[in-house]
């Protein structure tokens, strides 16, 4: 048999490539899908869970789905995205991790019986670029400046480790007052007693002292406005991941406030661990769900 | 199996079900006892406030309607607590929506919120997807309204000052019913007592070694029991929250509740059961001066109202 040409060599490779380095690896059906409805239409929704599979799936870290179009057999309109929506956060991802993720639509017709679904599923796999993962150290010398980084200035993120005094101070600065609760809860249709009962909730949570620093405690202030942070984690100096027991957050992409509790005091020479999203980080795959049926 | 062997089996297996705790959060008693004569019935009427249909494929939560009722009408401010039951529930499709008593977890009594009677929750089966309306659904609401008996509800004062000493309240002997509040040493007390009572038993068990079955596995047994429920009660009660313990053979608590010295309640936020042991949930310390309400079961403090609800439009 004649050897091909390197040119039709080329070639072959070309059309083998997406399968090789593509999204082939992957496959996404619909798992249980639920329907909430309530009489107060401003409530519920369709969830959809995703069910993952494909060798790489262990790989994947964490995922977003983007909805393309969704209808119901009726020709219903099921998601209605906001025109100055931004993406959503990745979420984090694992398959043990329950619940997994799902595509979130508005409730269809009672008459429907199926949905069509076009979408995107975007997965986080950082074992594909090494640069995903950033490593600050000693990061608690240096509190109340941001931490200068290319990676962090090239993704427009911006971390700040707080002192107790810093944190606690922007704290009551983003405090909303009760004022502007009840105006955004009044915005949303809730009722006064309903707005009443959330502050009554707040200030009960407040006393409870549930975001107080502790000496356990790394605080910290981010700026992301593209969604770029995955996770930031604290490592002690010989890399070793120092426990988390629970963290918590206020504030948005914009200015958020990240307190996370470890489950001792950390060393002085702790290291911060950010794991970025890059593009090379990220692969991308479509999701065509057709007829799937309504509970 | 010989009779003798059989016979001690089935004892100690209706042993240990009297001896397991009742571990449910539950914000009244775990018995369901229905009151022997209920009085009239109180003026009450009720509405639908709102519906949740939960669909799914999936096993769980499984898919239900919710049917959420508001209480209105003179007496509706008085109820205290009430329990629902559907007698039947039908949708537009002819579907039976009535629940499945078999999965009724809780007691059902649902408890008055501040300033509000209860919100009375009923959970139905699903209704098929093409069903438009939920055609009817019937029932019976039980109420207790302690405040139509003044024997239903016995008052101890000053109830902080009176813990870890047997309480004589002739209102509560008469009805055989003996209650002890208990400090935390209190607790740590009661703690050593089952400590000690299961040592005792492991030494006898030791010491007879091939003889272990009949009453004294299962004395063993309920020793066991008794020592992990005191345990589980030292892990779940917390620093604000009163510990009962409580001695009612005839089951005549319906409940506990708290008021300050001048009267004015005090909010908890349920009772949980465990054995005879009750905890009252507080997010805030009892201030001192603090009255013990302790309600009970009376014919009088019991009414039944029954409804009819009809073409209830589905979300």
């Amino acid at each position: 048999m004649p050897l091909p040409d390197r040119r039709a060599l080329a070639l072959l490779i070309l059309l083998l490539a997406p399968s090789l380095f593509g999204s082939d690896d992957f496959k996404v059906v619909a798992g249980t899908v639920e329907d909430q409805r309530y009489s107060d239409a401003r409530l519920g929704g369709l969830t959809i869970e995703l069910k993952l599979t494909g060798d790489s799936v262990k790989e994947v870290k964490a995922l977003r789905t983007r909805v393309k179009s969704a209808k119901d057999d009726l020709g219903s309109n099921l998601s209605k995205p906001d025109k100055d929506e931004k993406a959503s956060d990745f979420e984090e991802f694992s398959l043990d991790r329950h619940p997994g993720p799902s595509v979130r639509l508005s409730s269809p017709s009672r008459d429907a019986s199926t949905i069509d679904i076009a979408a995107e599923l975007e997965l986080f796999i950082p074992a594909r670029d090494p640069n995903t993962k950033q490593r600050f150290e000693a990061f608690l010398s240096r509190l109340d400046k941001p931490i200068s980084s290319s990676a962090l200035k090239a993704a427009k993120v911006e971390i700040t480790p707080l002192s107790p005094g810093a944190y606690k101070a922007r704290q009551q600065q983003n405090k909303p007052t009760k004022e502007q609760i009840m105006e955004e809860g009044k915005k949303h249709g809730a009722t006064e007693a309903e707005i009443k009962q959330a502050i009554g909730l707040m200030d009960a949570l407040s006393a409870l002292g549930a975001d107080v620093p502790s000496e356990t405690s790394v605080l910290l202030e981010t700026k992301d406005p593209d969604g770029r942070v995955i996770s930031i984690d604290v490592a002690g100096a010989d890399g070793s991941d120092l426990h988390s027991g629970s963290r918590g957050s206020q504030g948005g992409r914009e200015s958020k406030l990240v307190k996370i509790d470890l489950s001792a005091k950390p060393p002085a020479d702790a290291a911060l661990v950010v794991t970025l999203r890059t593009s090379r980080s990220v692969v991308t795959v479509p999701l065509n769900l057709k007829g799937v049926a309504l509970p | 199996m010989s009779k003798k062997l059989l016979r001690t089996r089935v004892l100690l297996a209706c042993a240990l079900a009297a001896a397991t705790p009742a571990f449910a959060q539950s914000k009244k008693p775990a018995k369901k006892e229905k009151p022997a004569a209920p009085a009239a019935p109180p003026k009450v009427q009720i509405a639908v406030e709102s519906l949740m249909d939960r669909r799914t494929t999936g096993d769980f939560p499984r898919a239900a309607l919710t049917v959420n009722l508001t209480l209105e009408g003179e007496d509706a401010r008085a109820v205290m607590s009430a329990r629902p039951s559907v007698t039947s529930a039908l949708d537009d499709t002819g579907k039976s929506l009535a629940p499945d008593s078999s999965l009724q977890g809780s007691d059902g009594w649902q408890q008055a919120r501040e300033d509000a009677p209860p919100a009375v929750r009923l959970e139905l089966a699903s209704p098929s997807r093409r069903a438009r309306t939920l055609t009817s659904l019937e029932g019976v609401l039980q109420t207790y309204l302690p405040s139509r008996d003044p024997a239903a509800t016995v008052k101890v004062e000053r109830v902080l000052t009176r813990k870890d000493k047997p309480l004589t309240v002739p209102a509560l002997a008469s009805q055989g019913v003996k209650i002890q509040v208990l400090s935390k040493a209190g607790l740590e007390k009661e703690k050593k007592q089952a400590e000690a009572k299961k040592k005792a038993q492991a030494a006898k068990k030791k010491g007879t070694k091939g003889e272990t079955e009949g009453l004294e596995a299962m004395a063993g047994a309920m020793a066991d029991a008794f020592g992990s429920m005191i345990e589980r009660l030292f892990l779940t009660a917390g620093e604000n929250d009163l510990i009962v313990k409580v001695d009612d053979p005839g089951k005549k608590i319906f409940s506990f509740d708290l008021a300050a010295s001048d009267g004015t309640p005090i909010r908890s936020y349920g009772t949980m059961d465990l054995g005879n042991y009750r905890i009252v949930r507080m997010l805030e310390p009892i201030p001192e001066g603090a009255c013990l309400k302790v309600r009970l079961k009376t014919p009088r403090s019991f009414g039944e109202v029954h409804f009819t609800l009809a073409n209830v439009k589905l979300p």
